[in-house]
């Protein structure tokens, strides 16, 4: 495997685990919010959810870890401008997109449930946190993993 | 909307010029994924990029690329 594949491998990696351990972090964290509001604290709950969040936090670690491992690695290479060419920054404008169009459902989604339920400022601002952060890395991650098999 | 469709006969050119879709890559800067996506019409390379396959392929970017109207 030549370096570019290897950085891009390995980029791909990395953004999965930023994607997933934040989702984890802060879907426990956002969990534990719901439970205490609403009073549905059992044994279970109390033991799931903080190690939900222990999890999810040192999995943040390790992928801020990774990341730094990699901006390294990308700072010393000569293929940079390879690896960050212009199809990169097509796919990088349609995580975007797809990102926003899916915050402005979710917070739609917010206002609608607003009008039935009652939830606090600081969960509808987590689930737009985990929204905002996860779901354009997941989706670059994705289409750069699916293109990558298909140009294999 | 766009009418027109990108044809490009990038594949037919580098097969010609027996380089690998890895090779051409590397010739111009890019990566392997940007070549097959161009190739199979997925993405549209720019200027610069178009100019430099013609180049690398030794054929002039109009032998490259062509406009299709649906």
């Amino acid at each position: 495997m030549d370096e570019v594949s290897k950085l891009i491998g390995q980029r791909n990696t990395m953004l999965f685990w930023v994607a997933i351990s934040f989702a984890v972090w802060q879907g426990g964290q956002l969990a534990d919010e719901i439970v205490h509001l609403r009073g549905w604290g059992t044994e279970m709950s109390n033991l799931v959810i903080p190690f939900a969040v222990l999890i999810g936090a040192l999995g943040w670690v390790a992928a801020m870890i990774m990341m730094l491992n990699y901006a390294g690695k990308l700072g010393r290479s000569r293929k940079q401008a390879v690896i960050q060419d212009e199809a990169y920054g097509q796919d990088q404008a349609k995580a975007f997109r797809i990102g926003y169009i899916t915050l402005i459902a979710v917070i739609s989604g917010l206002m609608a449930m607003d009008l039935m339920i009652d939830f606090t400022a600081s969960i509808a601002i987590r689930i737009l946190l985990i929204v905002g952060i996860s779901v354009p890395i997941l989706v670059f991650a994705s289409i750069n993993r699916a293109d990558a098999e298909e140009a294999a | 909307m766009n009418p027109h469709i990108l044809n490009n006969r990038l594949k037919e050119l580098r097969a010609r010029n027996n380089l690998t879709q890895a090779q051409l890559a590397e010739a111009v800067g890019v990566t392997r994924k940007t070549i097959n996506t161009v190739e199979n019409r997925v993405f549209i390379p720019s200027t610069v990029l178009a100019l430099k396959l013609a180049k690398a392929l030794d054929v002039s970017v109009e032998e490259l690329f062509s406009l299709e109207e649906e």
